[in-house]
């Protein structure tokens, strides 16, 4: 009765993290999505020459330098119809390409778009190490050599996941400071998600954790 | 491993299978022939207990130490 229990709970678990990844796919491809949609029109228009602009665009955050009593930007209060002064702290902007013509910059936008590339692979190959993790689970066989390498590797994905995004985005911020420079703003370096690196280490001390379970299991088992 | 496990010897004494001697003392004939064919890492005392109290033996009977030979790399 109670290893029933325990699997059960564990089916229960299982399915409520193919979901959480479900969602969490979503999001990050929903975030995406404007982005994609606004690449895809542009290089449609660039293709089919009814647009003179580059389909490039550059995507940066800005942090404003001045104070509000010098930054006086207005927007109207629709609730109220009155304006109000508010300082644009941090904005996400969209800037037209310009042209590159430092060697440097170009090789490093090639690399950071192969790296981006190999981030979307990972992404796309988790859910089939996930799955088959799950299929053991679900029945009920959860000290298994296949557990342990496929936690592992997971753990793995995810920290290589983390540093290529951190590579990327410090190629990039490097791009958008060698091109943009702004009087009354500065470019906003942006961190990677640290929960990546979390999830690696943690998945990774699990199949340690797992790992001697399993040996202890074994031990068990052939204990007579 | 050095510690040997005779209990075949004994089995073959007391004229009694393993299918029997593992319903007699209530284990399944999977362990069982674990532990004849040297495979167990561990025995219970409640196990060996069993075993001896069936085959009217004592554990030396069906335990035995013999030093490891020396391995290439020795």
């Amino acid at each position: 009765m109670k290893s029933f229990v325990s699997q059960h709970r564990i089916q229960i678990l299982t399915i409520l993290s193919i979901f959480a990844y479900a969602y969490f796919m979503l999001s990050i491809l929903s975030a995406e999505w404007e982005d994609a949609r606004i690449g895809y029109a542009e290089g449609y228009a660039a293709a089919s020459g009814t647009s003179q602009d580059s389909p490039e665009t550059y995507y940066l955050t800005l942090k404003a330098q001045k104070d509000i009593f010098n930054f006086p930007v207005k927007v109207m209060n629709r609730h109220n119809d009155e304006m109000i002064s508010y300082r644009p702290f941090k904005i996400k902007a969209q800037l037209p390409d310009i042209e590159i013509k430092s060697k440097t910059i170009k090789a490093q936008e090639i690399v950071t778009t192969i790296v981006v590339f190999a981030i979307f692979i990972i992404l796309i190959y988790m859910p089939f190490l996930i799955a088959k993790l799950l299929k053991t689970l679900r029945s009920g066989n959860f000290f298994h050599d296949e557990n342990v390498s496929n936690f592992k590797r997971i753990g793995q994905l995810l920290i290589a996941a983390f540093v290529m995004i951190f590579i990327s985005d410090l190629m990039y911020y490097n791009t958008l400071t060698s091109l943009f420079k702004f009087e009354d703003y500065t470019i906003v370096k942006d961190l990677p998600n640290f929960i990546w690196l979390i999830c690696g280490l943690l998945f990774l001390i699990f199949g340690e954790m797992l790992k001697n379970g399993l040996a202890l299991k074994q031990e068990h088992d052939l204990t007579v | 491993m050095p510690i040997i496990v005779n209990l075949d010897v004994m089995m073959a004494k007391r004229k009694i299978s393993l299918n029997e001697l593992a319903s007699r003392i209530g284990i399944t004939q999977a362990n069982l022939s674990i532990l004849k064919t040297g495979k167990a890492k561990a025995v219970r005392f409640t196990t060996l207990d069993a075993i001896c109290k069936e085959l009217n033996c004592q554990p030396g009977d069906l335990l035995e130490w013999r030093d490891a030979p020396p391995t290439l790399s020795q």
